[in-house]
């Protein structure tokens, strides 16, 4: 039965196994960079703009994919903007006020931020209140607590190595071997993979389509950020984030877990599976996400100013939606949280350029998110 | 023309693999009680749900007649706006309003959408009245009783100027003196011309408040007659008639030593905390032996499963021994590691994870066997799916097929896949069978003797009484939430059982 697959072409396969919800939104993200890019007078479409966009979109890209996790086992999480800002609190008052060095404030911002997420899911998880309750609660109790420590005024300048952490490049020689390297590990990674699993994995699919993923990836990445300063430091972070939380979900035990208890909750349990142990450890590593995040709007801002991470959730849970994520639990991936992100921070930075109202943007991203959802739904109901 | 408000005329309704209902004729007349018997799934309940709209028109075949004209039924609404109503057994109230709102749920009195209080508590009072429960109007339904429910429900079905109204099972959760009350209350709603369908495992029952009764089995109706020309033997023998398909492998197997047991194992209610759902339960299954565990729905087989396994959510008061070690089960998962697994008995709401492939559904309960450090061996997972697909003859077009898109029967080798993949001594299956077409049955079969063979102790929930008496070494009947009676298949007969499970002892 397995080798059905043997026969089918490339193009059979593209058709048969994309993700047609993703495909089109990646469609529409490139109708739209043109169209951008057209209006911006060729602004848009720059290497330096480009490099621009992909360092605005770092921190909505990394928390998208945490919201991912969370929505996929049927939970929300609504404290993401204030959990980042009182990590970015932390962060500021450790080095500005505190002058603690940059190595031992990062390490206690990821425990902070872990702290915060493993208080949420301990509640979820031990407690059975709802996620949505439990981060409605902590996105007040979090922002609050941070507004108390700083009389809600800004804290900095933090020192200018914190600011390199987001802000600084790698060096041009330093990007050009980590995208080669990169390039060839996902490579030769995908290659093993799909000769070990050719019996149930169409090759084609298993590595071909991966292979043009990788390396049309690369090139972009080449063409970017070799043409703009290198890499910025805020996309390196974030990339090793998103690529850890994409391997747990598609990789791990934990990740399978993951889909499995939002798929059919009694039925996980029934079978063997540890919800609640599951849920709070989906919640952990958020937490770990707000450390990052917490630390990158430092970095960024140069300062933890008080509407740091202001809607920070909602984008991402907009994002998490636009890429496939489904709320009724137990689908969604990464990579296509990560394009509903770009996309929104796309609309975002085109916007600046063309110097429109930040009015304006929000109605925008929030059409873009209902058509998301719509085409989603009539997407569903054609399928069934 | 004479007193007939029903004809039905050859019903069919079909569904994948199995026909619910088989060429039913049926007649009633204003006034009757009328008694529907049969086995679990002899087609009782799907006929009811034609009656009332549950399955629209366009789902089955065959003539409605109402009070002589034809009626289509688009769905329940339909089916009540022209006086049928279903009180199912579990009742649809919204326990959150009060009996007022209860009574009146859609069609609330009201002004420009503004609620007329007034009126309708004084209308709620009428009804109350009329049908004599003595409750507030403002009360909320969570607190009542359950008979009390009940009479909200038939009193919101009066004042619908109900014609035809189909009671499922209204005594399985009544005491005693409470299905008394509510005798009182049909022969009340027959005496003003109300028809009633009256469907029950209660053959006491039946005889004592029908007028007719209608034996169903296997989606056929077998026989109606008046009650006072039936009594309980025969109402049993009719229910039972089927022949024992020779489709039961014979096994060849000698159990060995006792390997699980249970001794004075009590369930609770879930929100009735004084109120025992298994009582005193105690079994045992030895090393390589099917027992078959039988019972009519609701005696409280599966919330002993779960109680046993630690998946239930009230108190649970017992021990389990595996082994000679006693334990008591914390979770699901917590069985699992101590040798002992479950396969739950509603596969599309207990076991089935829908938007997942084949390959991802069977590898749920050993996905930790499948990996190393956390990370998912793929080519150890795909391996052990290609190799239930092959043992079990699971019809898929690749691993990767969502598991919603196979038939009734390849799922349920997919569970029953998970189940045996983590490799228990131990394996309760709750109704393996159930929605599963006749030839993967018999494959389900030969599965469970060939695990019996290799040495496993099986405990099988079953409803269907040809698969408790061909595949089991020894059967145990539920009644009431007790255990009332072990059993030798070669000793026993299919109404000896039948009359433990719906009387609770032998008849004399």
């Amino acid at each position: 039965m397995t080798n059905l697959n043997e026969k089918k072409s490339f193009k059979e396969i593209l058709i048969g196994r994309i993700n047609w919800k993703i495909a089109l939104i990646v469609v529409v993200l490139i109708c739209m960079m043109g169209l951008f890019n057209i209006l911006s007078d060729g602004i848009f479409l720059s290497q330096r703009n480009i490099s621009q966009l992909l360092k605005q979109s770092a921190i909505l890209g990394i928390v998208s994919s945490g919201m991912v996790l969370l929505i996929v086992a049927r939970q929300i999480d609504l404290s993401a903007g204030a959990s980042v800002y009182l990590v970015s609190v932390v962060v500021a008052q450790m080095t500005v006020v505190y002058e603690f060095g940059l190595f031992l404030s990062i390490i206690v911002a990821l425990i902070v931020g872990i702290l915060l997420g493993a208080f949420q899911g301990a509640l979820v998880a031990k407690f059975n209140i709802p996620a949505f309750i439990v981060t409605l609660a902590g996105m007040l109790i979090f922002r609050g607590i941070g507004y108390v420590w700083t009389n809600a005024a800004t804290v900095g300048p933090v020192p200018t190595n914190v600011i390199f952490i987001s802000e600084g490049y790698l060096s041009k020689t330093l990007s050009t071997l980590i995208i080669s390297i990169l390039f060839l590990v996902f490579v030769s990674y995908a290659y093993i993979n799909a000769k070990k699993l050719k019996q149930w994995v169409n090759f084609k699919e298993g590595f071909w389509l991966k292979f043009i993923l990788i390396a049309l990836i690369s090139a972009i990445s080449y063409f970017v950020f070799l043409g703009y300063q290198g890499i910025p430091m805020a996309v390196i972070v974030v990339a090793i984030g998103v690529i850890i939380v994409h391997f747990i979900m598609s990789n791990t035990t934990f990740g399978r877990n993951i889909y499995v208890i939002g798929g059919n909750p009694d039925a996980a349990r029934l079978a063997g599976v540890q919800v609640g142990k599951h849920l709070f450890g989906g919640f952990v590593i958020m937490g770990a996400i707000y450390g990052i995040a917490g630390i990158l709007i430092a970095a960024r801002l140069g300062s933890a100013a008080p509407t740091a991470g202001n809607l920070l959730e909602l984008e991402a849970i907009a994002a998490a939606v636009i890429g496939g994520t489904s709320f009724s639990g137990g689908v969604g991936v990464i990579p296509g949280a990560l394009i509903g992100a770009l996309l929104l921070s796309a609309i975002d930075n085109f916007m600046s350029i063309m110097n429109v109202s930040s009015f304006i943007q929000q109605v925008v991203k929030g059409l873009i998110l209902l058509i998301a959802v719509w085409f989603d739904i009539s997407i569903r109901k054609k399928q069934s | 023309m004479s007193n007939q408000v029903l004809k039905m005329s050859s019903i069919n309704l079909e569904f994948p693999g199995v026909l619910a209902v088989d060429n039913a004729n049926l007649t009633v007349e204003r006034g009757e009680i009328r008694a529907i018997v049969g086995e679990n799934g002899a087609g009782k309940s799907s006929l009811m749900k034609i009656i009332s709209g549950v399955y629209p028109n366009e789902q089955f075949d065959g003539k409605i007649e109402l009070e002589g004209k034809g009626v289509k039924f688009t769905g329940v609404k339909d089916a009540e706006m022209q006086g049928i109503m279903m009180i199912p057994q579990e009742l649809n109230l919204v326990e959150e309003l009060t009996v007022a709102e209860n009574l009146f749920l859609n069609q609330i009195p009201s002004k420009r959408g503004i609620v007329n209080k007034q009126e309708l508590f004084r209308e709620s009072e009428k009804i109350l009245n009329e049908i004599g429960v003595n409750v507030s109007v403002s009360a909320k339904v969570k607190e009542l009783g359950v008979a009390q429910k009940q009479m909200i429900a038939i009193g919101r079905a009066l004042w619908n100027k109900v014609k035809i109204l189909i009671l499922d099972e209204p005594t399985s959760t009544l005491s005693n003196l409470e299905s008394e009350i509510l005798f009182e209350k049909i022969r009340m709603l027959k005496e003003s011309g109300v028809t009633c369908f009256y469907i029950s495992h209660r053959l006491e029952e039946i005889l004592s408040i029908s007028d007719n009764v209608t034996v169903m089995r296997d989606g056929k109706i077998i026989k109606t007659d008046q009650t006072k020309n039936m009594d309980e033997q025969k109402i049993v023998s009719l229910m039972i008639g089927r022949d024992l398909s020779d489709y039961f492998p014979i096994a060849n197997r000698t159990p060995k030593e006792v390997q699980f047991s249970a001794h004075d194992f009590n369930v609770y209610h879930k929100s009735l905390p004084d109120r025992k759902i298994v009582k005193h339960a105690s079994l045992t299954v030895r090393k390589g032996e099917i027992v078959g565990l039988f019972g009519l729905v609701g005696a409280g087989r599966t919330e002993l499963a779960l109680g046993m396994i630690g998946a239930w959510d009230a108190p649970v008061d017992g021990k389990v021994k595996i082994n000679d070690k006693e334990y008591t089960f914390e979770n699901p998962k917590d069985a699992i590691d101590h040798g002992l697994s479950y396969l739950p008995e509603d596969r599309k709401t207990l076991a089935n994870i829908p938007e997942l492939s084949v390959n991802k559904n069977i590898s749920v309960s050993s996905i930790e066997k499948l990996s190393q450090l956390g990370v998912i061996n793929q080519e150890k997972e795909f391996t052990n799916t290609d190799k239930f697909i092959k043992d079990m003859s699971i019809k898929t077009s690749s691993v990767h097929s969502k598991i919603s898109s196979l038939s009734g029967g390849n799922q349920q080798k997919c569970i029953l896949s998970r189940q045996i993949s983590v490799d228990s001594e131990i394996l309760i299956l709750d109704e393996p069978t159930q929605g599963v077409d006749v030839g993967a049955k018999t494959e389900i079969y030969e599965i469970l003797n060939a695990l019996a063979s290799s040495g496993k102790s099986i405990l099988m929930i079953s409803s269907d009484l040809p698969e408790v008496l061909g595949l089991s070494d020894r059967i145990l009947v539920m009644h009431e939430g007790k255990m009332v009676a072990d059993l030798v298949p070669s000793n026993t007969s299919r109404k000896e059982i039948l009359e433990y499970a719906t009387l609770g002892q032998r008849s004399s």
